[in-house]
C-alpha cells in the first residue's frame, strides 16, 4: 500500500510537471502552423515530401490486367499479373511493371479492418474460371439455354455459363477490395498511420530512412495514391491543380467512378472537391501534428468514397432492369455483372466508425443465393420496394446508407 | 486508506485540469481502473502456472529423451514422442509472453520457429560445431520444430529413424544433437521461469500507461501473438494468404496430425488470457481484459458506438474462430491440399478478432501498438 501511495504521489507530480508541455514553452522556437494549401503539395527543406510510386505501379498494372481479362489470356499470364511469380511482379508487357515487389493480389482484401482470405480466393477462382471456361469458348456464341459460355451475339461481352461477365465481376470487385479497402480501411486508418513509433517520429520530424517524409506522412500519401495515382495514356499523372474541381477519371478502378459521381450530371456533383480537400487538410494536419483533425478528415474520405460504391451498386441494378425491359439482353448481362462487383465492393465500405455500410455476411449470402446464375435471376430480389415484406436489394442498399445518416442522392 | 483515495482524487483532478488539448495523451491511465488487480491475476494465476506446467512437461520430455539415449528402442522413441506432444501443447500457453527475460534471450524464437531449417540441423549434426544461444541463424535449428524433425522426420518410418541414432555409435552425432536441443530448451525455460518469480512484484506494480508499463507490453505481446503467432503462422501462411499454398509450413509438419490440436490450444490460451481464466482451475475466472473493457463500458468511458459491448464481441470472435477450427482436419496439410477454403474461412474468423483486439480494444485502452504493420510500399 505504501508503495502504491508513493507511486501515485510520484505520478501526480510527474503529471503536474509534464502536463501542458506543448502549450507553452517548447524551449526552441514555436513551430508555425502550416496553412492548408490549395493543392496536394507538401515540402520539407524545399523538396517534396509526397511519394506514392508504389501505388502508381500497381494502378498501372491494373490497366494491363483489365486488358488481359478481355483477351483470350491463359491462366499462367493472368495468375502472374495478379499474384506475381515468386514474390515478384510479372506478366506485364510494360517491363517497368515487372520484377517489382508491387503485386495487386497482395493488396487485395488486405486491410486489417476488412481483409478476407476467402474474398481474395474469390478473385483467384475468377481467374481460373475465366481461363478454363470462357477463354476456350472465346469466339463461340453464348447459349443460355444450353449453359454454354461464349460471346453474347452482337456484343463483345464474354459470359461464363451462368451469364456473368467475369472481367466486370473481377474489376468492379477490385474497386472495393483493392483501391477502396487500401485507402479507407488501411492507409487512412490509425492501424497504419500510428503503427510502431509513427506518432513519436512524426512529432519529432524523424524521417523514414533516406526519404524526405515521416512514415506517417507517407502512409497518408499512399492512401492518396490509390485514388489519384493513375497515369494517362501519355504517362502523365493527375493534374494536382484541377484534381479537386475535375478529377481525371483515369483507369478502371475507383477513380473512374469517383469522377462519374462528381460530374455535373452525376450523383453527387462537387464530391471531387470535398474529397480532395479532405486529403489535403488531413495531410496538413499530419504536418501540424494534429491527429484528431487528421482522423476527422479521414472520416470524410471514408464516407464519401464509400458512397461512390453505393451509387454505382444501385445504378447498375437499375440499369440491368432497364436494359432487360428494352430487350437488350446482352447489355443487361453486362450491367448485372457490374452490379455484382459493386455489391461485392460494399463489404469494403466504411461508415467513418470502422463498420461497413453493409454487413459482409448479408452481401455474401445475397450474391450466393440470388446472383450465382444470371439466367435464373428473379428481378424482384432487386426491385421489391422498401415497404415489401422482403425488400429488394436496391432498397436495402439505399436504406443501408440512409440509416447511417449518409443517404445516397 | 483514505489518503490513498485522496491521492486518486488528486490525480483525477489534475487530469481534468491539465491541458484540454492533451488529455488523450498516453502518459497515464486516466480511467481509474485497478490495473494492479488485473496484472496480479494475469501473472499469478495464468503466466506463472502456465510456465510451471510447461516446465513439468519439458522435464518429462527430457527424462524420456534420456531414457531413449540410454536404450534406443522403438518403444522408448514412442515415449519421447508422446511427451513431446504434451509439451508442445503446453508451450501454446506461454509463447505469447515474449516479455522481460524471454524477450532478451529470444526465447520464443528459439523454441518455436517453423518451418525448422533441416539443412542447418543436418550441418550442425555433421560438423558438431554450433552456437544455439547467440547465433541468430541457429534459431530455426532448435526448439520444438527441430525436435519434431529429430523424432519424426529424420527418415521414413520408425525403424529407419531409429537406425539414424543407432548407426552413429562411435561419434553419436544425432544422439548428441537431440540431447543438446533438449538441454537448451530446459535451460532457457528455467531461466524464464526464474525471471517471472523474481520479478513478479515489480511487474505487477508497474501500473502506468506508458510504452514500458507492464500492461502495455503484455497487451501488445498478446495481440501480436494472436495476429502473427496464431493467425499468420498457424493458418494464414500455410494456407497461402500471403503467397501460394505452403502446406510444408504448418506447425509440427513431421507430426502433422497434431497441427490442428496445437492451433486450438493456442486459441484457447488466447481466450483464457483475455477472460482472466485461471490456468489451473478453468472454472475460476479472475480479472481479465474482458473485465477492464466491461468496466470502461459500464462507466461510459467512451461515447463511441464502436465500443459498446466490445468485450462480448471479442468473446464471440473467439467462439466463431473455434467453430471454424473445429471443422478442419486434424492434419492441416491434408486440409490445405483437399479443401483450402475451410482454412481461409478459419483465417477470416480469426481476423475478426484481430480487428476487435488490435483496432478497437487497444484504442479504447489507450495502449499504442508497438509493432509495425509491415505492409507499406
Amino acid at each position: 500500500m505504501k508503495n502504491l501511495i508513493r507511486l501515485s504521489m510520484f505520478l501526480s507530480l510527474a503529471m503536474f510537471m509534464f502536463s501542458c508541455d506543448n502549450d507553452d514553452d517548447n524551449n526552441d522556437s514555436v513551430v508555425p502552423t502550416l496553412e492548408i494549401p490549395d493543392t496536394y503539395e507538401f515540402t520539407r527543406n524545399g523538396s517534396s515530401t509526397v511519394s506514392f510510386s508504389g501505388q502508381v505501379t500497381r494502378l498501372s498494372q491494373s490497366d494491363e490486367l483489365y486488358g488481359a481479362l478481355n483477351d483470350p489470356s491463359d491462366f499462367e499470364t493472368l495468375d502472374a499479373m495478379f499474384n506475381g511469380v515468386d514474390g515478384s511482379s510479372a506478366g506485364f508487357s510494360n517491363d517497368d511493371l515487372n520484377g517489382t515487389s508491387k503485386i495487386i493480389g497482395s493488396k487485395t482484401s488486405a486491410s486489417t479492418l476488412q481483409g478476407s482470405a476467402v474474398d481474395r480466393q474469390a478473385f483467384n477462382d475468377m481467374i481460373t474460371e475465366y481461363t478454363s471456361e470462357v477463354v476456350p469458348n472465346f469466339d463461340l456464341p453464348y447459349d443460355a439455354n444450353a449453359n454454354v459460355a461464349g460471346v453474347y451475339p452482337g456484343t463483345s461481352y464474354r459470359l461464363n455459363a451462368a451469364g456473368q461477365e467475369i472481367d466486370q465481376l473481377f474489376f468492379k470487385g477490385l474497386i472495393g477490395a483493392f483501391t477502396l479497402d487500401q485507402i479507407i480501411n488501411n492507409y487512412l486508418h490509425p492501424n497504419q498511420l500510428d503503427s510502431g513509433d509513427n506518432i513519436v517520429n512524426n512529432d519529432d520530424d524523424v524521417l523514414d530512412g533516406d526519404s524526405n517524409y515521416t512514415k506517417m506522412e507517407h502512409k497518408w500519401d499512399e492512401g492518396f495514391g490509390y485514388l489519384y495515382g493513375h497515369l494517362d495514356e501519355m504517362g502523365m499523372g493527375e493534374d494536382l491543380a484541377t484534381a479537386g474541381s475535375s478529377p481525371s477519371g483515369e483507369g478502371n478502378l475507383l477513380m473512374k467512378y469517383f469522377k462519374k459521381v462528381d460530374e455535373a450530371d452525376g450523383y453527387q456533383p462537387g464530391v471531387g472537391q470535398v474529397v480532395y480537400d479532405a486529403f489535403i487538410a488531413g495531410r496538413t494536419a499530419i504536418v501540424n501534428k494534429d491527429y484528431a483533425e487528421r482522423d476527422a478528415q479521414a472520416d470524410i474520405i471514408q464516407v464519401e468514397l464509400s458512397k461512390v460504391i453505393g451509387y454505382y451498386a444501385v445504378h447498375y441494378m437499375n440499369d440491368y432492369v432497364a436494359k432487360l425491359s428494352e430487350g437488350n439482353i446482352g447489355g443487361a448481362h453486362h450491367s448485372l455483372s457490374e452490379a455484382w462487383g459493386f455489391l461485392f465492393s460494399l463489404k469494403y465500405t466504411n461508415d467513418g466508425m470502422d463498420e461497413p455500410f453493409m454487413d459482409r455476411n448479408d452481401v455474401d449470402s445475397f450474391l450466393a443465393n440470388y446472383m450465382s446464375d444470371f439466367n435464373t435471376m428473379d428481378i424482384g430480389v432487386l426491385t421489391a420496394p422498401a415497404s415489401a415484406p422482403d425488400p429488394g436489394m436496391i432498397a436495402i442498399v439505399e436504406e443501408a446508407f440512409a440509416s447511417k445518416g449518409h443517404p445516397l442522392n | 486508506m483514505s489518503s490513498h483515495k485522496y491521492n486518486f482524487l488528486f490525480i483525477f483532478l489534475l487530469l481534468i485540469f491539465s491541458c484540454s488539448e492533451n488529455n488523450n495523451d498516453n502518459s497515464s491511465s486516466s480511467d481509474n481502473y485497478n490495473r494492479q488487480a488485473l496484472l496480479d491475476n494475469l501473472v499469478s494465476n495464468i503466466i506463472i502456472p502456465a510456465h510451471d506446467n510447461h516446465m513439468q512437461h519439458l522435464n518429462d520430455l527430457q527424462s524420456h529423451i534420456n531414457t531413449f539415449i540410454s536404450e534406443k528402442t522403438i518403444s522408448n522413441l514412442q515415449l519421447v514422442r508422446s511427451s513431446f506432444i504434451d509439451s508442445y501443447l503446453a508451450w501454446q500457453h506461454i509463447e505469447m509472453f515474449n516479455i522481460g527475460y524471454a524477450e532478451e534471450i529470444f526465447y520464443a524464437r528459439k523454441m518455436n520457429i517453423y518451418p525448422t531449417n533441416t539443412i542447418t540441423i543436418e550441418n550442425n549434426i555433421q560438423d558438431q560445431v554450433y552456437d544455439l544461444d547467440n547465433d541468430p541463424y541457429q534459431y530455426s535449428a532448435q526448439g520444438y520444430p527441430a525436435i519434431d524433425y529429430m523424432i519424426y522426420g529424420l527418415d521414413d518410418g520408425d525403424e529407419a529413424i531409429l537406425v539414424k541414432y543407432l548407426s552413429d555409435i562411435t561419434n553419436e552425432t544425432y544422439t548428441n544433437y537431440l540431447n543438446d536441443l533438449i538441454i537448451k530448451m530446459v535451460a532457457n525455460s528455467q531461466s524464464v521461469i526464474e525471471y517471472w518469480s523474481s520479478n513478479n512484484s515489480n511487474f505487477t506494480n508497474s501500473t502506468g500507461n506508458t510504452a514500458s508499463s507492464s500492461l502495455n507490453m503484455l497487451v501488445n505481446d498478446f495481440v501480436y501473438y494472436y495476429e502473427k503467432g496464431l493467425r499468420a503462422n498457424k493458418i494464414g501462411i500455410p494456407a497461402g494468404y500471403w503467397s501460394g499454398l505452403l502446406p510444408q509450413n504448418v506447425e509440427a509438419v513431421y507430426k502433422q496430425d497434431i497441427s490442428k490440436a496445437l492451433a486450438m490450444e493456442a486459441l484457447t490460451a488466447c481466450q483464457n488470457f483475455f477472460l482472466g481464466r485461471h490456468f489451473e482451475s478453468s472454472d475460476t475466472v479472475g480479472e481479465g481484459l474482458y473485465d477492464y473493457l466491461a468496466y470502461l463500458d459500464d462507466t461510459n468511458y467512451s461515447d463511441s458506438q464502436m465500443f459498446i459491448g466490445l468485450e462480448d464481441d471479442i468473446v464471440d470472435a473467439f467462439d466463431n474462430s473455434m467453430e471454424k477450427l473445429e471443422l478442419l482436419n486434424d492434419n492441416f496439410v491434408i486440409q490445405i491440399n483437399t479443401d483450402n477454403l475451410k482454412m481461409l474461412e478459419a483465417f477470416d474468423a480469426i481476423q475478426v478478432g484481430v480487428v476487435r483486439l488490435k483496432t478497437n480494444m487497444m484504442s479504447i485502452l489507450g495502449i499504442s501498438v508497438d509493432y509495425f504493420d509491415a505492409d507499406g510500399d
